[in-house]
């Protein structure tokens, strides 16, 4: 039997990032600012201030405090493994999120842009079928997004770490102890990846609608994305002043994280008590079986299979502009 | 000889106006044939059929496949050049060749390499920093390396200068053509490719008006340059088109012996133009 992924698949996936070079260069780009930033002020903290303990005065009139900074000293178990999850999950949601709006106008382009030149043309002179094709560009977005997105936050995750080692041991704050728990880390890089994949899949719906109106559009793919699902959300609330549309579309968006894991926006933001044990308990693996049995995760996937179908039946049958 | 491409009734509509309208023709190995008609008259349309582009009723047979069915499978063995540009601005030479080599089973990287290396193309070009002419270079060399039954062009010099075309057809000739192989092309520059076909087939409102062989057509069409007094015993004949050429009529007749009309004047063998321009405009009459 032949294997399923072949060469022939990765050079799809490959010729997707040749083509959308900012699949892999705006994260890249955006983790290197944000190096740039945190050495410059830990730089700044450090030359500003030859005489370390005590305040401070950072960059740009900011003010460092001891207080503010947070002391590992003796630190347990359960604190710096809920302070590992909480920056994991913070820089994890910021990756994301970027990685979101990146993959969003990767996909309403993916099936439009080859139209438009016509090279899809020559695409399709090549003997490859147009499913092969669009589950290609869809592989692109759902898992090859999904390994870069991971990559980028534990890559800048570490980074962090040593600034603040290295900032911690000039401030005589004793920050190793994190080092001596490093299955804080593995495990809560293991939940990330964990959460970028739940995600994706949960996304599906709306990755396939992108796609859908990428290769249906005759010009501006974007106000096909984005102008067709408001205007039904308004005629609904127009016509029956209600407003289902838009509550399963957006509120979907949200929903993966209470199932994936036990987090409920209302506990975690709650004040004082074990902020150590609420983080810990809130970024927990959650139900994996309760999540995997939730009937919206298979409609939405059911839902993108649709879509994705109805793209490459318009790659097949009407593939010019 | 194997037929390559039967098409038996092929029709293809587009609402009431039929591009294609019950056409039957054969494709044989190992010919270059020249798919003439003027503008609109169903070529890109034929194309299209034969390479699973386009949707049609009718049978149409194209190396053992059906090309709604199951287009990827017949590119493994049909190769096609659309009009220039059609490789994307992005594409770096390196990887077009990367990418061609990882999807078709029957491409060699070093026959490319060695196209391209006859050409001022670098590797690390992108397609938008060539010129029109390099691209197509770049194009042609792609699909030569390709070990291909049947290579389908539609107006490939489109936008060219002379020496890109001229070297265009040569390096087809010379490097790519073989008894094995086919090559259907469609240009609005015929005088250029009449030299090189096997077989003319022309195209018009639909239908397929003539379909032959060179040697055929050489031997059908004749032209003959008669001084005014025979012109009515040339009338006789029933040319099929006629023009006045410094006082002298030019009559261009089919189906009429070469000795018959040796007795009217001088005798020429028309260019495809001009046979062309006689049977399309018989057809407007």
């Amino acid at each position: 039997m032949k294997a399923i992924v072949t060469r022939l698949d990765k050079t799809l996936v490959r010729r997707e990032f040749w083509e959308n070079r900012s699949l892999w260069l705006v994260p890249a780009v955006v983790a290197g600012i944000l190096t740039v930033l945190s050495l410059y002020m830990v730089l700044a903290v450090i030359i500003g201030h030859p005489q370390p303990g005590g305040d401070m005065n950072g960059p740009v009139g900011m003010h460092f405090s001891m207080d503010n900074l947070p002391d590992f000293s003796n630190a347990d178990d359960r604190a710096v493994t809920a302070f590992v999850r909480g920056s994991t999950f913070f820089l994890g949601f910021i990756f994301s999120t970027l990685m979101q709006i990146v993959v969003f106008f990767y996909l309403i382009d993916s099936l439009y842009a080859e139209r438009r030149d016509r090279s899809v043309l020559f695409w399709r002179s090549m003997p490859v079928s147009d499913a092969r094709t669009v589950l290609a560009k869809l592989a692109t977005a759902l898992i090859a997004v999904t390994v870069i997105t991971f990559a980028v936050t534990v890559a800048f995750q570490v980074v962090l770490l040593v600034l603040q080692l290295i900032l911690g041991a000039y401030l005589g704050v004793h920050p190793f102890v994190v080092l001596e728990y490093p299955g804080a880390f593995l495990l809560s890089w293991l939940l990330l990846a964990y959460a970028l994949l739940v995600k994706a899949l949960w996304y599906l719906p709306y990755y396939g609608w992108q796609m859908l109106a990428s290769s249906w559009a005759k010009k501006v793919p974007f106000l096909w994305a984005v102008l067709v699902p408001l205007g039904i959300m308004f005629a609904e609330a127009w016509v029956f002043h209600t407003g289902h549309v838009a509550h399963v579309v957006f509120g979907h968006a949200a929903n993966w994280m209470r199932l994936a894991f036990n987090f409920n926006p209302e506990t975690v933001f709650q004040k004082g008590g074990d902020a150590a044990a609420v983080v810990d308990n809130a970024m927990g693996p959650g139900n994996v079986l309760q999540l995997l049995a939730s009937p919206e995760l298979w409609i939405g996937t059911a839902l993108a299979a649709v879509f994705v179908y109805g793209a490459i039946w318009l790659r097949r049958n009407r593939a010019e502009i | 000889m194997s037929t390559f491409v039967k098409a038996t009734g092929l029709t293809k509509r587009y609402g009431k106006l039929a591009a294609l309208d019950r056409v039957d023709f054969e494709i044989q190995e190992g010919c270059i044939v020249g798919l003439i008609g003027p503008n609109g008259a169903g070529k890109t349309t034929a194309l299209k059929a034969i390479l699973g582009l386009t949707d049609f009723e009718g049978g149409l047979n194209v190396l053992g496949h059906d090309p709604r069915r199951s287009r990827h499978e017949l590119m493994r063995q049909v190769c096609f050049i659309a009009d220039v540009a059609v490789l994307p601005r992005w594409l770096k030479v390196s990887n077009a060749i990367e990418y061609v080599q990882a999807v078709h089973p029957g491409f060699s990287r070093e026959r490319a390499l060695h196209f391209l290396e006859r050409t001022k193309i670098k590797q690390t070009s992108r397609v938008g920093e060539l010129s029109k002419g390099m691209v197509t270079q770049l194009h042609l060399a792609l699909i030569m390396a390709i070990d291909a039954k049947l290579l389908v062009l539609d107006e490939p010099t489109l936008g060219l200068d002379i020496l890109y075309r001229k070297e265009f057809y040569t390096s087809l000739l010379n490097d790519y053509f073989d008894a094995q192989r086919t090559i259907l092309v469609t240009t609005h520059q015929v005088e250029e490719i009449e030299k090189i076909l096997t077989h003319l087939m022309f195209i018009d409102g639909g239908k397929v008006t003539l379909n032959r062989s060179m040697e055929e057509v050489a031997e059908e069409y004749t032209e003959v340059l008669v001084p005014q007094d025979k012109a009515a015993a040339a009338h006789a004949l029933k040319p099929l088109h006629e023009r006045e050429i410094f006082g002298k009529k030019l009559y261009l007749f089919e189906g009429v012996t070469r000795e018959e009309l040796a007795k009217l004047g001088e005798i020429h063998t028309p260019s495809v133009a001009d046979i062309f321009v006689a049977k399309v405009k018989g057809g407007m009459q």
